[in-house]
């Protein structure tokens, strides 16, 4: 890797990392699998240097599936010392993550991408390997029962 | 419930971790490319799976037992409404439901069925559209305005985040883009399928067709060391017009009625914030780069010209729920169109009827 890449990603990750691990805790719920997708698609983004052509735009899709990944493998066997914000963290405060983990992955995935990152819905689709009509009603679906969820939670 | 997107904002209050020190030391351990081909095909599966709703609906509808049309006064109307003396087609989702073609003509609605992406025929007498997502295909449709006459053309390969087809202008081809199959072209008499562009390493979509002559222009998105990402023109050479840069993405390409200009929409990750979704114009021969939409906040898509030039149909998700808007070429006089948040309607992906 030659320092230049380095640099420009050390400059890519200071500028959006931050905003990408929160986006990754909204749709695994799980700081530790949030941290570990950020740092292995940054990790994986060094290692090419120079060969990825739009760095931002491959580092979240990467770490948006290397954390689809984990879910499935966490979903097989719940590893101990995972810190979920669905256990008795202070994350659960955030009522709004407690609610989130209540959706399926797709909708989650969908809500987080567009309504907190702001990617257009085929962006989205391309993220998630979907398709815009599947993420539209994902979105549709997962804001529905977040509203009913949310709602139970302000009464 | 408090607005989704203020509560969203409080991920932002978040203290997420300094992880640069461990990624500078940490050895890759897992695959590498987002989406691997074999992976995005077990997805497309699972979502087929998942996705059975739509594909029972999607069988019914083939069969010919699909909702059946209906006309009525839309619900919504409102001054908005009544303001726009035109017509338009466009897809409906009603609390999270599946699909539906809707057509407003003069503020009334009729209800053609199952389908999403709808595009008008050159002359205004069908809309083609796409339905029966699933297992990496989808098909193609034509119907009627009135929803009679619905048929399906091909099935060709689908692809995550595929697009509204492209009639030729002399309505004889409906071009479709694939993705890793490029930019297909469908038949209108007999559905016989021919890929128009493909290059290895590229992936093409949301073609449109200039209304004058036989040129293409389509988004392409290649591999490294493949050159030539961006918005491009096929005519007598294939070429970029707008370039593809880091964090930018082109999406839902429309040729205006003149001829003259294409309006697209602009995705731009930002660091602090949503990514900014953006109706821009370019020429043909990619002068004349400029962004339409004023309101840096305003979430805006799906553009389609109005049959003079002058004016774009729009969705924008100002408040979450997609909502059609229109307003002049320009930018200016942004005029909303539908109005169902209220009834958690999703209105989307608008094409404004030519001669309308």
């Amino acid at each position: 890797m030659s320092e230049r890449s380095d640099a420009r990603l050390e400059e890519l990750y200071r500028a959006h990392g931050d905003r990408l691990w929160r986006a990754l805790l909204g749709y695994t719920g799980d700081r530790d699998i949030a941290s570990d997708s950020v740092a292995e698609a940054f990790a994986q983004a060094l290692r090419r240097g120079e060969a990825i052509q739009d760095p931002l735009r491959w580092i979240w899709r990467a770490a948006f599936r290397i954390a689809a990944g984990e879910l499935k493998t966490t979903r097989r066997s719940t590893a101990p010392g995972r810190t979920s914000v669905s256990d008795e963290s202070p994350d659960r405060r955030l009522d709004l993550l407690a609610a989130l983990s209540k959706l399926s992955t797709k909708q989650r995935g969908a809500v987080i991408l567009h309504h907190y990152a702001g990617y257009p819905v085929k962006e989205v689709a391309a993220t998630l390997g979907s398709t815009s009509a599947a993420v539209r009603v994902h979105l549709l679906r997962g804001r529905k029962r977040l509203r009913e969820l949310l709602e139970e939670h302000d009464v | 419930m408090s607005d989704l997107d203020e509560r969203l904002r409080r991920l932002d209050r978040l203290d997420a971790p300094d992880l640069w020190n461990e990624i500078r030391t940490r050895e890759p351990t897992r695959g590498s490319e987002p989406w691997p081909r074999h992976r995005l095909a077990v997805a497309m599966l699972a979502l087929a799976v998942a996705a059975a709703g739509i594909a029972g609906a999607t069988w019914a509808f083939t069969r010919s037992t699909g909702p059946k049309p209906s006309s009525t006064p839309n619900p919504a109307a409102s001054p908005g409404v009544r303001a726009f003396q035109g017509t338009l087609a466009f897809q409906r989702s009603v609390d999270g439901g599946s699909f539906h073609l809707i057509v407003l003509d003069h503020g009334v609605e009729s209800d053609l069925g199952s389908g999403s992406e709808p595009a008008w025929s050159p002359d205004g007498s069908r809309i083609a559209f796409l339905w029966g997502y699933g297992q990496g295909q989808v098909s193609l449709y034509i119907v009627k305005p009135d929803g009679s006459g619905r048929r399906r053309l091909a099935t060709v390969g689908g692809f995550p985040g595929m697009g509204p087809p492209a009639w030729s202008s002399d309505g004889s081809t409906i071009a479709i883009g694939t993705g890793d199959q490029g930019i297909v072209i469908v038949s209108k008499s007999d559905g016989a399928t021919a890929v128009a562009v493909h290059r290895s390493g590229c992936r093409e979509f949301d073609p449109t067709r200039s209304p004058k002559d036989h040129r293409l222009t389509y988004v392409a998105q290649c591999d490294l060391g493949v050159p030539g990402s961006g918005v491009r023109v096929v005519g007598e050479h294939d070429r970029v017009i707008v370039p593809d840069q880091p964090g930018t993405s082109y999406h839902s390409l429309a040729w205006s009625p003149l001829g003259d200009v294409i309006a697209f929409q602009r995705s731009v990750v930002t660091a602090q914030g949503p990514a900014e979704n953006h109706l821009f114009l370019v020429a043909p021969d990619g002068s004349g780069l400029r962004d339409i939409t004023r309101d840096p906040t305003l979430q805006d898509g799906d553009p389609s010209w109005s049959p003079g030039g002058s004016r774009l149909a729009f969705e924008s998700a100002g408040k979450l729920y997609y909502q059609l808007w229109v307003m002049d070429a320009d930018g200016s006089h942004r005029v909303r169109v539908t109005f169902g948040e209220g009834q958690r309607i999703e209105d989307s992906a608008p094409a404004w009827r030519p001669g309308s």
